[in-house]
């Protein structure tokens, strides 16, 4: 019994945990490694939920004729069955456009991130992340008003890719596919930033006259790093919509999408990947605690216990800041292959 | 009647210019742009708003409260978070984080005074707009005055106070080269500190006239913040005067550009009006980062 309840837990936190650590570890790459500071992650993120909510659906829509005469998004419930009814019969459908959505996100996420960096990418820190900022909460102001996008403030449902799998596994079958994504992008995050790539990002980060010295264009590796990291974020987006099976604009939040995997990435560590992990691991396991004994603090509190969350985040993040702004787990040295013994200067001028 | 295109017009002027001068004066101290400037906003609006709601009085009686809670608040993250972490050799980007992070601190205490108020006193605290509680001069709303007195009474007292007076030419002095400053026996801190409480001050009566003409609700202020930004960018980003006419421009664009719009029949257009102010500041950083405006004022001009 007390088995089954911790594993519940675990399922219901797994998907959390994998999206963000796709955010975190996006960001991870442009504040860690490249020392961008994007402080409009949120833009990234739903425009890749945004893509999920909007693309698929419409297209099966149109493909199967569903809603002829009907307006997609005045008869949403209507057609979204529809389109269910034809995903339940035809597994293959349902793969191809999963695929499909996560493809499209990473593409918009990718898309949005170059478009972000073209005012400020030149110019110096504060001016990117002040753009960055005023950037990204456009797509949310516009998707919340704007009917055609993502049915405006009624939000939009994801059709449900995997009807055609029994109903008892369809969950399982989804958490598996959206935390064996994240593992993958761990993977190629590891293996980037380990790299001679990294290296150079790490380089640009600590000294960029050095980084400009060597012949490397520094602004055009950031614009590198801010589209593989919006396309990372759009990623991480469709798996939010995946894991929620709605998207509506008013979820997406500066508060939500770009301050907390600040604090996940800065409390982690940044520029270690593991210590990412661990941030996003330690911040959805507490803040789902806190959740949970809400009931009981909420009879001593003569407000909403919701509230609480913000004051602890920011107040936990100031004092990592001040005694220990390496992170938990602080940035490890490089470790690259030994070079061949060189003879040393003295021999070497003999000859 | 006076159209309430123009109101807006100028409300939003008012609003811009003020909060833009403020970015730029705490800009111009640590060089780093303060993410946290819409909570003063916000927390001079909701002075306005329990004013009216609990106390039933009106909030041009305390206008000075909110300008004074926005100062302090600005004086105390200065002196608890900002100046503690520049001793520390914190980089820009963790100091950008930090004022991030008291915006939510922040955003948490305004969130925890509108609920537990709206429980004590029965009192709606989100989405608020305090028009009833406004005057009218001649069929004029209250709130156009005080933007256009403020705006002017800003522009006229921040030039001498900065031109004419010792502790204006002194704050300028550290700010333009605070070792030469302390040299001189100019207490710098004391002037940025000085300076963090103009900053607050403007924010919270900025915000003041934001509850006269538009809802509030805990997250005005960050909402407001995009059009701050490029109010201040479109001054240059160290220009005060420059951020002034700044707001002046972005606050005009974006009032009169969805009016025009709907007058035009472009109805549909009005929902992308939030990016209006991301276009400004767009193409003044890819055309003239060093912005638009180099008004030259006084004999040293830069200020």
């Amino acid at each position: 019994m007390e088995t089954e309840l911790v594993i519940r837990f675990l399922i219901d936190l797994a998907p959390w945990i994998a999206a963000y650590l796709v955010i975190s570890l996006s960001l991870n790459l442009e504040y860690g490694f490249t020392g961008i500071p994007n402080f409009g992650k949120v833009l990234c993120v739903s425009g890749g939920a945004f893509i999920v909510g909007a693309m698929p659906g419409q297209i099966i829509a149109w493909i199967y004729r569903l809603g002829e005469g009907m307006d997609y998004f005045d008869n949403h419930a209507q057609i979204m069955s529809r389109v269910n009814d034809v995903l339940a019969n035809n597994i293959l459908l349902g793969v191809l456009m999963l695929v499909l959505s996560l493809v499209a996100a990473s593409l918009f996420g990718a898309a949005l991130g170059y478009i972000s960096s073209i005012p400020a990418i030149r110019l110096r820190e504060e001016y990117l992340a002040m753009t960055l900022l005023a950037m990204g909460e456009i797509l949310i102001l516009i998707g919340d008003n704007y009917k055609g996008f993502i049915g405006g403030t009624l939000g939009v449902f994801v059709p449900s890719f995997l009807a055609a799998v029994p109903q008892t596994l369809r969950g399982f079958v989804m958490v598996a596919i959206i935390i064996v994504i994240a593992m993958a992008v761990y993977i190629f995050v590891h293996v980037l930033t380990s790299s001679p790539y990294g290296r150079l990002l790490r380089a640009i980060r600590d000294n960029e006259d050095l980084a400009v010295s060597l012949g490397r264009d520094v602004s055009s590796v950031r614009r590198e790093v801010i589209v593989l990291a919006g396309a990372l974020a759009g990623l991480a987006g469709a798996l939010l919509a995946l894991n929620s099976g709605a998207v509506n604009a008013r979820n997406f939040s500066r508060a939500n999408h770009t301050f907390i995997p600040w604090v996940m990435v800065l409390v982690g560590g940044a520029g270690n990947n593991t210590g990412t992990a661990v941030g996003v691991i330690l911040f959805i396991i507490v803040s789902r605690l806190i959740d949970v004994s809400k009931r009981e603090l909420q009879a001593f509190l003569p407000f909403d216990v919701v509230w609480l969350t913000p004051i602890l985040l920011s107040v936990s993040l100031l004092i990592v800041m001040f005694y220990r702004p390496q992170g938990i787990l602080p940035e490890k040295r490089l470790e690259t292959l030994r070079p061949p013994k060189a003879q040393s200067p003295a021999t070497s001028r003999e000859k | 009647m006076i159209d309430p295109a123009i109101v807006n017009t100028l409300v939003f002027c008012g609003i811009a210019s003020l909060s833009s001068v403020g970015l730029t004066l705490t800009y111009l101290t640590t060089r780093v742009p303060n993410f946290a400037h819409g909570s003063f906003i916000t927390v001079g609006a909701y002075v306005a708003v329990y004013t009216a709601q609990i106390l039933k009085r009106s909030p041009y009686e305390v206008i000075w409260a909110s300008a004074l809670l926005g100062g302090l608040l600005a004086v105390t993250q200065y002196k608890l978070v900002l100046s503690k972490l520049r001793r520390r050799q914190a980089t820009p980007t963790l100091q950008m984080i930090a004022t991030l992070t008291i915006a939510f601190f922040i955003f948490g205490v305004m969130s925890i005074f509108a609920d537990y108020f709206s429980r004590l006193y029965r009192i709606r605290t989100n989405y608020i707009a305090l028009r009833s509680w406004d005057f009218e001069v001649a069929s004029i709303p209250g709130v156009m005055v005080l933007s256009l007195t403020t705006v002017s009474a800003l522009t006229i007292l921040l030039y001498l106070f900065l031109n004419k007076t010792r502790l204006g030419i002194a704050m300028r002095a550290s700010i333009e080269n605070p070792a030469l400053a302390e040299v001189l026996g100019i207490d710098v801190d004391k002037m940025y500190t000085l300076a963090w409480f103009l900053s607050g001050s403007l924010g919270g009566l900025a915000g003041m006239m934001y509850s006269m003409w538009l809802p509030v609700t805990t997250t005005s202020g960050d909402e407001f913040l995009p059009t701050v930004f490029a109010s201040s960018i479109l001054g240059g980003l160290s220009n005060i005067f420059g951020s002034l006419a700044g707001g002046l421009v972005v606050g005009a664009a974006n009032s009169l550009i969805p009016y025009a719009a709907a007058q035009l029949g472009f109805v549909e257009l009005i929902q992308f009006r939030p990016v209006i102010p991301l276009v400004i500041m767009s193409a003044i950083l890819l055309t003239k980062p060093q912005g638009i405006i180099s008004l030259r004022l006084g004999p040293r001009g830069r200020y």
